[in-house]
């Protein structure tokens, strides 16, 4: 079966300037995301993992235009979304939606679920008879595992893992056909965690969907995801499949991200020398692979130069000089 | 000096909580947030207390130190016989002077938990000042090296930062540094590492492990997190809705869960480690109760794949399954 190409972003990188001076002065930068070369497949789930400010989010954010990128192109079925105009991004936005973290600020407290639920179709299709919008709602209310009678309730009666189902509810109106996924499930109690988790797997088979799945949580993204992309500091370091992630993770932050993830298991001596340091900091990060200064296996060329993300082995990248 | 403690000859036992009963008085209502539970600690041992939101855990830790706001909370009743010692029974004078000496505690969110205008060095050296009777000198002597314990590079500057100055992983050490600073008994963490990036969680926990053979400082250790739980804890309890519902060594607990509600967190969790195609995870229907509305008979029942009609008219007693194994539920009593 080919894979189809959903979405290719080309050279994507996202600077934050920051200014100082009375007559505001550009005297740095926030590099964001550096660089990213990622391909999603058709109905695929692609994790994307890394620690705080690696860019991950700020990723999703470039590719649903949520924030304009510095440079690069993004295409979307072939078309690079980035220079489309005003009339033409409404229409992605039927394609492509978010679900959010934080279930609590996602939604607009003032409005009842059934209203923020079908808002997307009012702004979309506005010559749909109320009638039929209300047939559209009630369907995915009970797809999303709420009742009817929520409809009528607002935000704050419902727990947080309900009102994450709402606004998977709400993502899925437009019927999207890529839905960005922002750590939806890290704000959640493990238990619910795992009803969210089958609820967008039994979705994405339902509605066709493609995931971009971001999270923190090695386990949660393994779980989910045919492929993973680990990035760190803005850059991606390594794709690989995620059935062989565990065993055969190739860069030395890979490793250590698995290392350092909790197993439930006593029995399970973890082999590993703790990873030391700190997550650089963004606005002085090191030279070369910025990697180096935590990595125990760097040398020379680490320190001065940045190493090219590879195909290692077919369908593995690697983004180290150990593999080059 | 950092000394080791001393193995006593007679009992080993550190703590023990006989039948902690406590509740907020809200204007919906009481809140029955620990319902009467039972556990104990020995020397140098970790006890992992865990459970999801509501379950109690944090009110518990907060119970031992006796840190419950009153109103609207109370602790209504039961014992916490420390080193012998009820501490329920303390003055609030005397209790002041257990804590931090003998019981010290960190906290989830050490942004939160630190005093943002006040230098590092002179927070830890402020509790070493009251509790050890230590000149202001000494006792800021005595709190470089304990930053330097927990692995702060150039601890002679970092005692003239403010936290907002520091990365989080560098905050909480310095929150341990700060809850070992008077070589205390008993150190409460409670969720420790949630706030925390996985590598530096994994910095944090190596930490503790390392200090707690080092000063021998027994630990317990709040979390969701059946992960942390499985590498750091000797002993383990679940807590649901204000109760015990399983309790065991950590090792009997993840071979042979016998709770339907343990069970069903381990069955949530997904796993890194298996290598078999992704399948659904196994799930636990409905959601973690409200304290106003809890079900009679047994509080997990209306969610527990394996309840009858026995557990929807009363609860179940605390009994033995296997040696210091403990379960609350019908199908074993």
């Amino acid at each position: 079966m080919s894979k189809k190409n959903l979405v290719r972003t080309e050279s994507l990188f996202k600077y934050y300037p920051i200014m100082k001076g009375v007559i505001p002065k550009v005297v740095n930068n926030i590099k964001a995301v550096v660089d990213v070369n990622l391909i999603l497949h058709q109905s695929e789930t692609l994790g994307l993992v890394g620690e705080s400010g690696c860019g991950k989010s700020t990723l999703g954010k470039l590719i649903s235009r949520l924030e304009e990128a510095t440079h690069g192109k993004v295409f979307f079925e072939d078309e690079n979304i980035l220079e489309y105009s005003n009339k033409q991004i409404r229409k992605i936005r039927r394609d492509i939606q978010i679900i959010f973290q934080d279930p609590y600020s996602s939604l607009n407290y003032r409005q009842t679920v059934g209203s923020i639920i079908e808002e997307p179709l009012i702004v979309h299709f506005p010559n749909l008879k109320r009638s039929e919008r209300k047939e559209i709602v009630k369907k995915l209310i009970e797809d999303v595992g709420l009742r009817l009678e929520d409809i009528n309730r607002y935000p704050h009666e419902f727990s947080g893992g309900q009102r994450q189902r709402i606004g998977i509810a709400r993502a899925l109106m437009l019927k999207p056909k890529l839905i960005i996924c922002d750590e939806p499930v890290s704000a959640l109690d493990v238990s619910i965690q795992a009803q969210i988790i089958n609820l967008l797997q039994e979705l994405q088979e339902i509605y066709n969907l493609t995931y971009l799945f971001i999270s923190h949580d090695l386990s949660v993204v393994k779980h989910i995801s045919q492929r993973i992309a680990v990035m760190y500091v803005g850059r991606i370091v390594e794709i690989a499949e995620s059935k062989s992630i565990y065993n055969q993770a190739l860069h030395p932050y890979t490793k250590a991200l698995i290392a350092a993830s909790p197993v439930p298991n006593p029995k399970l001596k973890r082999d590993y020398t703790i990873l030391d340091g700190d997550i650089p900091d963004p606005l002085s990060l090191p030279d070369g692979c910025s990697f180096h200064p935590r990595c125990p296996y760097a040398f020379e060329k680490c320190r001065c130069n940045v190493p090219e993300l590879k195909e290692i082995e077919p369908h593995h990248y690697v983004r180290c000089f150990l593999f080059e | 000096m950092i000394q080791k403690y001393s193995e006593r000859s007679e009992s080993n036992l550190l703590l023990k909580v006989i039948n902690l009963k406590t509740n907020f008085y809200t204007e919906s209502g009481v809140v029955n947030a620990i319902a009467g539970i039972n556990f104990s600690l020995n020397q140098g041992d970790t006890l992992g207390i865990v459970g999801e939101s509501g379950c109690g855990k944090t009110v518990t830790a907060l119970s031992i130190t006796r840190l419950i706001k009153s109103p609207p909370g109370k602790i209504e009743s039961g014992q916490i016989i420390l080193e012998g010692v009820d501490i329920l029974k303390l003055s609030r004078r005397e209790m002041r002077k257990v804590r931090g000496k003998k019981i010290s505690m960190i906290f989830q969110e050490p942004m939160t938990s630190l005093n943002p205008i006040m230098k590092i060095g002179y927070q830890i050296s402020e509790a070493i000042c009251l509790h050890q009777g230590l000149s202001k000198a000494g006792a800021l002597n005595k709190t470089v090296e304990m930053l330097h314990m927990v692995g702060i590079r150039a601890p002679d500057k970092c005692i003239f930062n403010y936290p907002h100055q520091m990365s989080g992983g560098m905050q909480q050490r310095v929150m341990i540094a700060m809850a070992l600073s008077c070589n205390p008994r008993l150190m409460i963490a409670d969720e420790p590492t949630t706030a925390l990036d996985v590598t530096i969680q994994a910095q944090i926990l190596n930490l503790m492990q390392k200090l707690q053979k080092k000063i021998g400082t027994s630990i317990i250790l709040v979390t969701h997190n059946m992960g942390v739980v499985a590498e750091m804890a000797k002993n383990v309890i679940v807590m649901y809705a204000g109760r015990i519902m399983e309790s065991a060594p950590v090792e009997d607990i993840f071979e042979r869960p016998y709770h339907p509600y343990t069970i069903g967190l381990m069955e949530s969790i997904p796993s890194l480690v298996s290598v078999k195609a992704r399948r659904r995870l196994r799930i636990i229907p409905g959601n973690v109760p409200s304290l106003f509305n809890l079900p009679t008979g047994c509080k997990f029942s209306n969610r527990c794949a394996k309840s009858y009609s026995k557990c929807l008219q009363e609860e179940p007693p605390l009994v033995s399954v296997s040696p210091s194994h403990m379960c609350k539920c019908w199908l074993y009593v």
